[in-house]
């Protein structure tokens, strides 16, 4: 590890952790600390929790250039912060749970932890439902993954409640910044499944983004999009 | 040669087996017996070889790696390349490449940690735990035979074998990816009008819904081109088997003058030089057909000493739970060849694999693994190809246990009767995802 990026990683630690404290019993097991990446709408505006329509999936791109996540705003009075969560290999981490009134902004990676399938500017297999049942799941308010119909409790840390995935989707640490009130993405907590993303989807990211550009970090600001304005096509199951 | 004394015993064993099964024995027994050890390198843990580079074998060979690491894992395969049966309805339509259904065994091998054995299997020797091979022999420390499926040619009544091997050879089922495929593609082509049977067999099958979307698929291609053709299909179930009221609404709105569906026919034999199929309820000739015979365990399984004898579709010995072979926790059987009412499909092999790489590993560990856990089987069925448009089937498996002790398994289906587009998108997300899991 370089120094500069060891030196930002206790700060984001030591960040994330005076925003939310109870971060602090999860940071030994559960948080991963990355980059800390302002949220930003498509006009550089900082992104602010009263802002988001509840039910609205919003994608960015976090930690990575290449891997996506979702921003959702759920219902109030359903978020289950701290609910202890198992990845496969057995690691029981407790989830930080959401910001904002009643921590209901909350963020996941929107990559399956199936087959990593995830919402491309071309296709979203995969996605939030509210307002509407999703079929497979015969409830809304999940995330179902259409491809082989796992399906995902974001009020519950994304734990799994039907299909074949072996764990929770990867969770994104999120903090509100003290100054303007903005959202910030601070760390992942979960399954580590980038490598093999990276691994699987080469040919695609590379078509995507460009050549190298999807394993780079993100720095700095991170833009949120509306699903729908990000991919071409949202599929229903 | 030189042979050690239990070498010559287990030889002329061998022999005996092979020429029992009315092969050529004697010649038989001299090529799989050959002293020589696979080139491969020097085990660094314990040897897990797994026969068969299917949906199974592949799910296997990946995760029991992925489960133990120190695990050193061969995957023994005799095609130089794979290619796969589910989707290959959609490549028969148009509607995918070739290259979307072959895939390269190296990929698969190089990307996820083991080694690839392009050879025949070829004897079984479970009390040195060896495996004969084209390519030599390997020691194992842990044996999985995924062999997928046979075709049981004799159980549909043809009691003439030239006549198998030319139903074999002139209708063949398509159900073992490779030149039935590419020779159905070629007749579907050709075809320029008349009755196209195919059927249905009884029992369990491999891809439960697939004979229906065939038929839906060729179908579409003769209503597309405007041909006076039609599709007979000649089900041995009573019913369709999943995806009933779905595909039953497909072939009303949609096929009406293409499809004509026969539920409950028996067939009583096959005549391929009449081209004639002999029915208890009436024979019926046809033009061309693609004649999926009763479906049973590999031979491979027979010859290894791994079937059951007393079922009738001449599937493995195992443990319903644990998959190892009775008797021998050291030799595993997964995939189409389990005797379990497990829909026979990729997703079902691939889910059940992570759970058999689990029950293995924690045996190399010494410890039990006893959390059972149902495969799982959502599967995409194509059912027009101008729109390309898909249903859904969805099961999963219960386990119950009677009073005797007894294990069952019950699948419940759940069937989504409407069709459209986007199903047939998520279908072919499905495979890709697969594909990519698997070789990427």
């Amino acid at each position: 590890m370089k120094r500069r990026t060891f030196i930002k990683l206790c700060t984001s630690v030591t960040a994330a952790i005076a925003a939310n404290p109870r971060l602090l019993a999860a940071a030994p097991t559960g948080v991963t600390a990355r980059n800390r990446v302002k949220l930003v709408d498509a006009k550089g505006a900082p992104v602010h929790p009263d802002g988001l329509a509840v039910g609205q999936n919003y994608i960015f791109h976090y930690p990575f250039q290449g891997t996506p996540c979702f921003l959702l705003r759920l219902p109030a009075g359903k978020v289950k912060a701290g609910i202890p969560l198992k990845t496969e290999k057995g690691e029981v981490y407790p989830w930080a749970g959401g910001v904002g009134k009643g921590g209901t902004v909350v963020a996941f990676s929107a990559i399956c932890t199936h087959l990593m399938t995830h919402p491309t500017d071309k296709l979203a297999f995969i996605h939030y439902y509210h307002g509407k049942d999703s079929e497979l799941a015969g409830r809304s308010d999940v995330i179902t993954c259409c491809a082989h119909g796992s399906v995902f409790d974001p009020a519950a840390g994304a734990k799994v409640i039907a299909g074949p995935a072996p764990q929770p989707l990867t969770a994104i640490v999120l903090e509100l910044d003290a100054k303007d009130g903005g959202l910030y993405a601070v760390g992942t907590q979960g399954a580590d499944i980038y490598h093999q993303f990276f691994r699987a989807f080469k040919r695609e990211l590379r078509k995507q983004f460009g050549r190298r550009v999807a394993k780079r970090e993100v720095e700095g600001t991170t833009t949120l999009v509306p699903l729908e304005e990000y991919t071409k096509q949202r599929i229903d199951c | 040669m030189k042979l050690s004394r239990r070498e010559f015993l287990a030889t002329s064993a061998a022999g005996a087996t092979i020429g029992a099964m009315g092969r050529s024995g004697a010649v038989m027994a001299q090529a799989v017996r050959s002293p020589r050890r696979a080139e491969l390198p020097r085990p660094r843990g314990p040897r897990v070889v797994v026969v068969g580079g299917g949906w199974s074998g592949l799910s296997m060979a990946k995760y029991l790696k992925q489960e133990k690491p120190d695990f050193d894992v061969v995957l023994v395969e005799r095609r130089a390349m794979f290619m796969s049966c589910p989707m290959s309805n959609l490549w028969l339509a148009g509607l995918i490449e070739l290259e979307f259904l072959v895939h390269s065994y190296l990929d698969a091998a190089r990307n996820n940690g083991y080694l690839y054995l392009n050879a025949t299997a070829t004897e079984l020797d479970r009390h040195r735990r060896r495996l004969y091979t084209s390519e030599g022999f390997i020691d194992y420390d842990y044996l999985v035979v995924a062999p997928g499926i046979g075709y049981d040619y004799a159980a549909m009544g043809v009691k003439d074998p030239a006549d198998r091997a030319r139903l074999a050879q002139d209708y063949p089922a398509a159900f073992r990816p490779g030149s039935e495929h590419l020779t159905l593609k070629r007749k579907l082509e050709d075809f320029d009008g008349g009755t196209f049977v195919l059927t249905v067999p009884p029992g369990s099958y491999r891809c439960p819904t697939a004979p229906y979307e065939r038929a839906c698929v060729i179908a579409s291609l003769f209503k597309r081109d405007r041909l006076k053709a039609k599709v007979v299909l000649l089900d041995a179930h009573a019913d369709i088997v999943v995806g009933r009221h779905g595909f039953h609404e497909v072939f009303r709105r949609l096929y009406a003058d293409y499809i004509e569906y026969v539920p409950g026919f028996e067939i009583e034999t096959l005549d391929p030089g009449r081209k004639r199929v002999v029915g208890g309820v009436g024979d019926v000739d046809f033009d061309d057909a693609a004649i999926y015979p009763p479906v049973r365990g590999a031979e491979v399984l027979e010859r290894f000493g791994l079937m059951d004898p007393a079922d009738p579709q001449k599937e493995a010995r195992i443990d319903p739970l644990r998959y190892h072979l009775l008797g021998d926790e050291r030799v595993y059987v997964t995939g189409d060849s389990r005797p379990m009412p497990i829909a026979k499909t990729g997703y079902t092999a691939n889910s059940e694999a992570r759970y058999v790489a689990k029950v293995i590993a924690h045996h190399a560990e010494g410890s039990d693994f006893t959390p059972w856990y149902s495969p799982e089987a959502l599967c995409y069925a194509t059912v027009s190809t101008h729109p390309h448009q898909a249903i859904s089937v969805f099961a999963h498996y219960i386990y119950r246990q009677n009073e005797r002790e007894v294990v069952t398994y019950t699948a419940r289906p759940d069937v989504d009767d409407h069709w459209d587009h986007a199903k047939a998108l998520s279908g072919l997300e499905w495979a890709r995802a697969f594909y990519r899991e698997m070789f990427d």
